[in-house]
């Protein structure tokens, strides 16, 4: 049932180049709220498929 | 994949894993993932994956937005596709489910074209294969393909196909599926013992098309027509050889027909033809080298013809027999 099942996760990771420093992570579960905080922080997106 | 932007969010929806490291404006620096049929996770490492952060990173540290709003494009979902939006029961919605979707759209709107199916070619299509920890590493360059033509050379590293920056074999895979299958041209940016290198890879009409074995781990292939209308899992090879069978060779017991639902006329035409849950297949069509029952699958619905016979060995019991099944539409 999961194996194909959209991980609807963005991370909006970091510029500090340390992008497993999970302190430096945040995870969002919804694409919208995601997009929104990139936008506001100028941080890239991470999306994940699988 | 319910509520995803599928023309935003673009990627080779077979896939078993895929990420895409992006700017929210909707420029993507570059994709993960992919996979092709020699194992599900060929371009998942955790070295690949690193480097695909960084260049992530590196990519949105260069990013300079555009001045000009674009033009907007309505976004394409999977549930405002009427293909699928008619049997949508509200589900989970797999990522797998995309290219059968639009499939069975361009059918019904007569806009497919046979080469439509050829999804991001893979690496091999332009006659390389990659590095899997370093994915732009050029590994192998077949002679006379597009690439050899172009001069790439094993040890070469692909920076740029097309419009498309090259950090990782999705990237590549994407340059690939947006040039024509009618033919392109593509300029190829690399590196060649430290020095900047540039070249043209020449793709004529038909280039997309693979092959059986390549296109066999498509999820997409369940869809295509004829269809054989019966299969199985492989046959362990303890069982092999306890059948006389030696344990390389392609055999598969048949644990179902398809005898119902749309498609129901093809099991009942290969059961019409004499065969059997429980017996075991070990050549078909005179072929007996088939990598796996997906392969299999994948010849019978790209080389099989409406109205051709399929001639098949079977084990059933003692006896070996032999029987030929109709192609039928």
């Amino acid at each position: 049932m999961n194996r194909l099942l959209l991980v609807a996760a963005a991370l909006v990771f970091t510029l500090t180049q340390d992008p497993q420093d999970p302190q430096e992570l945040r995870w969002y579960t919804d694409l919208d709220a995601a997009n929104a905080a990139a936008l506001e922080s100028d941080k890239p997106l991470l999306i994940v498929f699988r | 994949m319910r509520g995803v932007d599928l023309l935003r969010y673009r990627f080779d929806f077979d896939v078993t894993f895929s990420a895409l490291a992006m700017n929210a404006d909707g420029t993507i620096y570059h994709r993960y993932g992919g996979r092709d049929h020699r194992s599900p996770d060929q371009w998942l490492t955790r070295p690949s994956f690193a480097r695909f952060l960084r260049s992530g990173l590196m990519g949105h540290a260069a990013h300079v937005p555009s001045s000009t709003p674009g033009i907007p494009v309505e976004p394409l979902k999977i549930e405002d596709i009427p293909a699928f939006a008619k049997r949508d029961k509200g589900e989970c919605v797999h990522c797998h489910s995309v290219f059968p979707a639009l499939y069975e759209e361009a059918l019904a709107e007569n806009t497919w074209q046979p080469d439509d199916m050829w999804w991001y070619p893979p690496p091999a299509r332009i006659g390389i294969d990659l590095a899997r920890d370093e994915q732009r590493r050029i590994t192998a360059v077949a002679e006379g393909s597009p690439a050899g033509k172009a001069g790439l050379l094993p040890g070469d590293e692909l920076r740029r196909v097309g419009p498309y920056a090259i950090a990782t074999a999705s990237d590549l895979m994407e340059a690939l599926n947006e040039a024509a299958a009618g033919g392109a041209r593509l300029e190829v940016g690399f590196v060649r013992a430290g020095e900047d290198e540039q070249t043209e890879l020449v793709l004529t009409e038909g280039w997309k098309r693979g092959d059986p074995l390549s296109f066999s781990w498509r999820p997409f292939k369940w869809g295509l027509l004829p269809a054989p209308g019966f299969g199985g899992p492989p046959m362990p090879p303890a069982e092999k050889r306890e059948r006389g069978l030696a344990t390389d060779v392609f055999a598969f017991r048949i644990t179902y027909m398809v005898t119902w639902g749309e498609n129901k006329r093809f099991g009942q035409e290969a059961r019409r033809a004499g065969l059997r849950e429980g017996d075991v297949v070990v050549s078909i069509g005179g072929e007996t080298d088939f990598a796996s029952v997906d392969h299999f699958h994948s010849w019978w619905r790209l080389t099989r013809k409406v109205g051709e016979t399929v001639h098949l060995v079977v084990l059933r019991g003692e006896k070996r027999l032999e029987i030929d099944v109709k192609v039928i539409e």
